[in-house]
């Protein structure tokens, strides 16, 4: 899957696939809420487990949710926003990447303060779907690791095959 | 659940309309040519640059399920896969912004419909299928497997090949694999669902009940279809699960530990009883033709998956190398 994808591209990808390089100092000077932001990502991790959901279901729902924050402007004061788009993110990042989804309504069991209508978060994926430009195939460390992981396996059967011929 | 409802319609659309997104109104709509599972497909022109270009409409339904998970998926893979022989996804664009309702408390910015805009091509497969020259239909199989490939090599299988699936462009020079609805991205273990691929063109697996399949799914499509160019007329069509397995088995013989090891432990297996003869005779029907298309049929319609060639091997077939 790899063999035609150079470290260059995945690099160049990364950035791609990023929040706005302002993001982090926007989070700093708290024009985007920081404790409201932590607070969703733990919700997502919280649900991830519960869900035995994997580990890049969860780094693509945050990678979502922060790149959306660094493009658009969430209604102020209002927590319920940032739970849509957790919620949004997760089911997005969900529908991606695993085989069984749960339902909207079992996505959001561990969801305390709000419960949100699928109708509602459909709304919402579709927001964050084109403020992404539905670019959803974010390059994550996943990808690296995968990169890695088969140039050694071909190096090491190159190696094998190279012993056998000697 | 002890939460409260967010206010409807507190999510106002309109704040968040996409910054310079297109929406359908940059195109003119020509004509409708077809219905898929999620919407009708519309040929238009791009109001700009004059370019056709096939559009599918995607209904959002609200159901319990959001965004429809297939649509994500099929959009995933298009943007995935970029070959000659695939059909490319140019851009998504939205309905206009209409308000939803009469002036109620749940306006919102879309009307919630979604536009895939596709390369256009001129037909499907299914208008040539009965009357292509041998030439044309060597022409045809070659650019299908090399799409097929390249989805297999991308860890891609089509599950719905078929006649109306496969478009044609160019003057008939050009095939491309279209409607990925169905398809998937798949791992050595993996299990799937059975219940894929237009009944004509599913494989005996598939009809016996395999949850773990794999690339050979569409090698049997692909050979239903090579069959049906050179008989002019579908090679299998059966009307339920049961008569498409007695109708294969008529030609390709009754499965069995020996030439299909495994196939008695699928789910299906002991609901079927041999047919008379049992004996493989598919080459029998196929008297009159070139036999390295025969050869390469005989090839892609193995009951036994692992034994079925794969699209690589196919386009290195003998078929494929002799000039006409």
């Amino acid at each position: 899957l790899y063999s035609a994808a150079s470290i260059a591209e995945l690099i160049g990808g990364e950035a791609e696939y990023s929040p706005r390089s302002d993001y982090p100092d926007r989070l700093r000077s708290r024009s985007i809420d920081p404790a409201a932001r932590a607070e969703s990502v733990s919700w997502i991790l919280k649900v991830q487990e519960y869900n035995g959901f994997l580990p890049l279901t969860a780094y693509l729902a945050v990678n979502y949710m922060d790149r959306f924050l660094s493009l658009r402007h969430l209604p102020e004061g209002q927590g319920w926003a940032m739970q849509l788009l957790a919620v949004a993110c997760l089911s997005l990042a969900a529908k991606m990447e695993e085989t069984l989804v749960p339902s909207l309504l079992d996505l959001q069991v561990e969801c305390s303060r709000y419960v949100f209508e699928p109708r509602t978060i459909c709304r919402m994926e579709f927001l964050i779907l084109t403020a992404l430009n539905w670019r959803l195939r974010s390059v994550t460390p996943f990808t690296f690791i995968d990169f890695f992981a088969c140039k050694h396996i071909s190096n090491a059967m190159v190696q094998n095959a190279n012993s056998d011929i000697q | 659940m002890d939460g409260e409802e967010a206010p409807p319609g507190a999510l106002n659309l309109a704040d968040y309309a996409p910054a310079g997104a297109r929406t359908v109104d940059c195109f003119r709509r020509i004509r409708k040519i077809g219905e898929g599972t999620y919407g009708e497909v519309f040929e238009a022109m791009d109001i700009i640059t004059g370019e056709r270009a096939a559009l599918k409409k995607i209904k959002l339904d609200d159901g319990k399920e959001g965004f429809p998970r297939q649509i994500l998926r099929e959009i995933k893979l298009l943007k995935k896969l970029d070959h000659e022989n695939i059909i490319r996804l140019k851009e998504i664009v939205v309905s206009p912004g209409t308000a939803h309702g009469a002036g109620g408390s749940d306006d919102y910015m879309y009307r919630g419909d979604i536009y895939m805009v596709f390369e256009y091509m001129d037909h499907d497969l299914k208008k040539v299928l009965h009357h292509s020259t041998p030439s044309q239909v060597k022409y045809y199989m070659e650019q299908l497997l090399k799409g097929l490939h390249y989805c297999h090599v991308n860890n891609v299988l089509h599950r719905d090949i078929k006649g109306a699936n496969l478009l044609i462009s160019g003057g008939g020079k050009l095939l491309k694999l279209a409607d990925f609805g169905l398809a998937r991205p798949f791992t050595r273990d993996g299990s799937f669902t059975n219940h894929v691929i237009t009944l004509w063109y599913r494989p005996p697996e598939l009809l016996l009940g395999a949850t773990n399949y794999a690339e050979a799914v569409d090698i049997w499509s692909v050979g239903c279809i090579f069959a049906e160019f050179l008989l002019r007329k579908p090679l299998f069509p059966g009307r339920t699960e049961q008569e498409q397995l007695s109708k294969i088995f008529e030609l390709c013989g009754f499965p069995n530990e020996e030439n299909w090891p495994g196939v008695s432990k699928l789910p299906l297996y002991k609901t079927i009883r041999p047919t008379t003869p049992t004996k493989r005779r598919l080459r029998d029907i196929f008297h009159n033709f070139d036999s390295h298309a025969v050869d390469l049929i005989d090839r892609m319609l193995i009951l036994n998956p692992t034994e079925r060639i794969s699209a690589h091997d196919a386009l290195c077939a003998a078929y494929f190398i002799t000039k006409m």
